[in-house]
């Protein structure tokens, strides 16, 4: 027996654990006990992530289209073909035909080298990841506040915090180590929580104040929580001062937004948000932790900028125990932004339409490079209707589940002249796919992910590939080498190496420092110790920037037609589109079939009962699934987990877009309930 | 009763091993200590507080395939090799022993006897190292469990100073040590180790259970379960972790037409799916009543059932794997403070 460190391939939280090998085959997992965020613990996931390792339907050759359906082939084949007709579509219809997928479940090095192969070898700036659909508000709104698009603090500091503000986020399910802190600050400071969430979270039992907005109300919430504290002179002046600009046009907006106006928008009691306001406000330490509740709206940017804006008004960050921090939903997605696997960014978020910066890429790389940013995930998928983009690739993706309006999307993935995915699993998108390759997993290789914390941690490989199954980053080289760019690199720690000359916040990253707890970013030299706390002095661009922002409804909102208002989510034992998690028998057997929560006052009204069959509609879309009674759920909303591919909450979801950051409002749109 | 020098040791476990015994034994990997095998000179870490995971995976794996078979015909053959050969459990803690000896045999040996464990079980020899040091967690005296066993192993080992007192458990112990001249501890050196013991029991903590089964059978509809579940965050972590948690999920899957696999994996009573059944029906919906089970279960069913002591070691597994800070030894006294009180 033997145990090979590991990083948890499911959520952002980052924990390490051990997988247990015994004669080559994977055993078990076993804790860390030694682990600064996992401390020992796991979530049932963390315990269950070695189940699907050695499943027998795992991807184990290359597969090539044949008809309706694959042929093996061997990776020469398959990888010439790929170079093939990647290369033709370049030449025939432009590099910018082109579009590529990288992977939020990938490691730095391969969504590094993904985003290198785009831009370098086939010269476009299409290549985006699902990033996209969960935190590019985030990327884009504390951007614009703070200078750095990223939780401000750590983990373990929640543990630290009096008063704990969770919006659009559910700890106890998503990120159980999350919870755990904040268990733990209730337990031993006697912190208090303030939710606001139509929905209700796990962590209910210890929730002080339950604002139960309407879905996409946040902002006139948020807006009416700043407008008590300025009434009431409870923002922190010195701060505001000292630290910030912009604070007059904030304070001027804010003016209309009294909390008795605000109660009509968001139907939340006035007076709990002005409990809210004076508790956060009034608090020692005060952290806000928010999630896809905030960033999966059309107004998303908005919403991380409110945030940003409660904070600053009371100082509540630069210090343990408090913050701005966005909890990300994939073990990498921290990673693949910060290694640039988005279409207008360079790694460490430098800029492609910068010309600086382009000449620092284009000299390391020896490439001409493009100069306009690309197109993102949702943009490519309309591209292919409107023959904009002709060939994809795609890295461990699976948008046939996981994107909004997924009709539309399988209208686009039909259309496509060529399309080649890598995956562990033949997934539903992989379906579609001309060339199909056999991805290693996490415990089959080696590199470094970047947890929600910005802690970047190396995983060692625990047993080989199955059958002629590849580590991404070997795929990529090979494939860039067939199109004529040698990618020669013996080791993932060799391609962090060139990640961190050329990326300044990583500029200190390398394998033999990354030791039990890995390094936070910014790590900008060989001596540098990481940083836990973002912004304690200054914020990443100087002076923290207030912004005015303005309460605009969901891009649709329930009529007589559609009476209800569809959110849609995760749940502690599936993960995204089930891949892993429903190849995973105790995981599977918890929650086997989608479901819809729904209040049940509004049940009764339509005359169902608990765990009958009903149908869903909204405008895109139809699906037919149990009714699960939720009494927390506010009244006129529901809720359908979108990870059962049977039936697919994301063939309801609304593809309206945020405006500044591209990312759709899964969070809310117009939906009826019928009994069947 | 022997004494081996501490820089002896070694030839000890080269000697297993080149008696064609696989050592398994506590290793520093990563800066955590875990159980793993002892390759050739690889040194065993001695200085530990005990492992996160117990050492029953070695006998009851974590996740095993128990079957290959054919669907559909009546054709299967076992998968798992049941003469994997002989190992020793080295410097394994007494609590842990403590689960093996009166919980796991209990459970798989009892008849019909479980295969798989069985086999394992008989092959395994089990060298205990007494605790020298417990953490807040630990509370084996409490339970009879450690920081020494008086029986149950095949060699026991004590560290005082610079040497290890042995204890021999049974004539496999008697075995292991053949061929190597080992002294008889002194007068001295036997009243050492007793000092050592004593001294590591009384930094135990105390969780003092006896009577609680009497207790807590009046407490099924107290709302302590309610109050502690919602510190749940149903993780399973309590029971994988516990060396007296016995409870397993049956799986198959096909690896190819004409072949397919049963698969075995440690279960847990605080999931929702463990009372599943066909139809969809949940026994055990609410999460209070799952864990209520546990604590009925540990504290007294297995107790009625099988006689004995409770289903606990004192090995604090529960309480530092819990990511919700639920304490075993908490929940005790919680029990013990409704006595009388009782709602019903």
């Amino acid at each position: 027996m033997k145990r090979i460190k590991t990083v948890c391939p499911y959520c952002g939280c980052g924990c390490s654990y051990f997988l247990s090998v015994n004669d080559g085959k994977i055993a078990g997992v076993s804790p860390n006990k030694n682990h600064i965020i996992s401390r020992g613990k796991l979530c049932i996931k963390g315990w269950q992530s070695a189940e699907f390792i050695d499943r027998p339907d795992r991807l184990t050759t290359p597969l090539i289209r044949e008809g309706e359906g694959f042929r093996e082939a061997g990776w020469d084949e398959a990888l010439s073909l790929i170079a093939d007709e990647l290369s033709y579509c370049r030449e025939k219809f432009g590099p910018d035909s082109i579009g590529i997928f990288s992977s939020a479940k990938c490691s730095n090095e391969e969504n590094y080298l993904l985003q290198k192969f785009a831009r370098a070898v086939i010269y476009t700036n299409n290549v985006d990841h699902c990033a996209r659909l969960c935190h590019a508000s985030t990327v884009a709104g504390l951007a614009r506040a703070f200078g750095s698009g990223a939780m401000t603090n750590s983990i373990p500091d929640i543990a630290e915090s009096d008063i704990i503000f969770i919006i659009g986020s559910n700890p106890g399910e998503n990120h159980p180590l999350v919870a755990s802190r904040i268990i733990q600050a209730v337990r031993e400071r006697g912190a208090g929580i303030i939710l606001a969430d139509p929905r209700g979270i796990d962590l209910m039992p210890f929730v002080n104040v339950h604002m139960a907005q309407r879905p996409g109300t946040d902002v006139a919430l948020i807006n009416a929580m700043m407008h008590v504290i300025l009434e009431e002179g409870l923002e922190d002046r010195e701060f505001i001062n000292s630290r910030t600009e912009g604070i007059e046009a904030l304070e001027e907006k804010l003016k209309e937004y009294t909390p008795e106006r605000a109660e009509p928008v968001t139907g939340v009691p006035a007076d709990d948000i002005r409990k809210s306001a004076r508790l956060y406000a009034g608090a020692g330490n005060a952290c806000i932790i928010y999630a896809m509740g905030i960033t999966q709206h059309s107004t998303g940017t908005d919403n991380v900028l409110s945030l940003a804006n409660l904070a600053m008004l009371c100082g509540h960050i630069g210090k343990p125990g408090t913050g701005v921090n966005p909890l990300r939903g994939q073990n990498n997605v921290q990673g693949a932004c910060d290694m640039g696997a988005l279409p207008d960014v360079f790694p460490g978020y430098q800029k492609v339409d910068d010309p600086g910066t382009r000449k620092k890429f284009e000299e390391a790389w020896g490439r001409r490079l493009p100069e306009t940013p690309g197109m993102t995930v949702i943009e490519m998928m309309n591209g292919v209707l409107t023959n904009d983009i002709r060939g994809m690739y795609f890295m461990g993706e699976n948008p046939a589940v996981s994107d909004p309006d997924i009709s539309h999307v399988i209208e686009a993935l039909k259309a496509l002249e060529f399309l080649a995915v890598q995956d562990i699993f033949l997934s539903e998108t992989a379906r579609f796919a001309n060339v199909v390759l056999p991805a290693a997993s996490y415990a089959e290789k080696m590199g470094t992910f970047t947890n929600t914390d910005r802690r970047v941690q190396v995983f060692y490989p625990a047993v080989e590939p199955p059958g002629e199954a590849k580590a991404d980053w070997k795929i990529i080289c090979e494939i860039s080498s067939r199109m004529g760019y040698a990618m020669k690199y013996n080791s993932p720690a060799e391609i962090m190496e060139e990640i961190a000359s050329l990326t300044p916040s990583y500029g200190g990253m390398s394998y033999d420092r990354l030791g039990p707890d890995g390094l936070q970013w910014p790590c900008t030299g060989r001596e540098h110790p990481g940083t836990p706390i973002l912004h304690t002095t200054k914020f990443t661009h100087g002076r923290g920037k207030f912004h005015a922002i303005d309460y605009l409804p969901p891009a649709e909102e329930p009529d007589e037609e559609y009476p209800f208002s569809l959110t849609t989510g995760r749940i502690l034992f599936q993960f995204h589109t089930g891949t892993m998690t429903r190849r995973t028998p105790i995981l599977e057997r918890e929650y086997p079939e989608p479901y819809v929560e729904i209040n049940p006052q509004d049940a009764e009204k339509l005359g169902v009962r608990n765990g009958w069959k009903v149908g869903v509609e909204t405008r895109r879309g139809r699906i037919e699934l149990n009714a699960a009674f939720k009494p927390e759920i506010k009244q006129g909303t529901i809720f359908i987990p979108f990870h059962f591919s049977e039936a697919a909450a994301n063939r309801l979801t609304n593809p309206a877009l945020d405006p500044v950051a591209g990312i759709p409002e899964y969070k809310a749109c117009a939906a009826k309930v019928v009994r069947l | 009763m022997k004494i081996i020098p501490e820089n002896k040791l070694a030839d000890l476990i080269n000697k297993w091993r080149s008696d064609a015994r696989h050592v398994i034994g506590p290793k520093n990997v990563h800066g955590d200590i875990v159980f793993e095998t002892l390759e050739k000179d690889e040194q065993p870490c001695l200085d530990f507080l005990n492992t996160a995971l117990p050492p029953k995976e070695f006998l009851f794996p974590m996740r095993e395939t128990i079957l290959n078979f054919v669907p559909k015909e009546d054709e299967w053959t076992p998968f798992t090799n049941l003469n994997e050969g002989n190992i020793v459990l080295f410097g394994i803690r007494a609590c842990d022993v403590t689960g093996i000896n009166l919980f796991l045999d209990q459970l798989f040996l009892s008849d019909p006897p479980d295969p798989y464990y069985g086999a394992r079980r008989k092959s395994a020899a089990i060298v205990v190292l007494a605790c020298e040091e417990p953490d807040e967690y630990c509370f084996c005296p409490s339970c009879n469990s450690g920081p020494a066993l008086a029986t149950g192993f095949d060699l026991q080992l004590i560290h005082i100073g610079d040497e290890y007192l042995v204890q021999i458990g049974s004539p496999a112990g008697e075995r292991l040590l053949n061929g190597l001249q080992l002294e008889t501890p002194s007068m001295d050196q036997v009243g050492l180790k007793n000092y050592v013991i004593d001294e590591c029991r009384k930094k135990c903590r105390k969780v003092e259970l006896e009577g609680v089964e009497e207790i807590i059978k009046d407490l099924w509809e107290d709302e302590i379960w309610k109050e502690v579940s919602n510190y749940c965050i149903r993780c399973g972590g309590c029971n994988f972790v516990c060396p007296t948690c016995y409870c397993f999920d049956m799986n198959d899957r096909v690896v190819s037409s004409g072949h397919s696999q049963r698969m075995r994996t440690w279960d847990s009573c605080l999931l929702r799916g463990f009372t599943r059944m066909a139809g969809g029906v949940i026994s055990r919906d609410d999460k209070f009543t799952r864990l209520r089970q546990r604590f009925y279960h540990k504290l007294l069913f297995w107790k009625e059932k099988w006689g004995g002591p409770h289903a606990c070691t004192g090995c604090g597994r529960c309480s530092r794997v819990c990511p919700g800070f639920i304490d075993f030894g908490e929940v005790v006294e919680k029990i013990k403070s409704r006595a009388g009180h009782a709602d019903t």
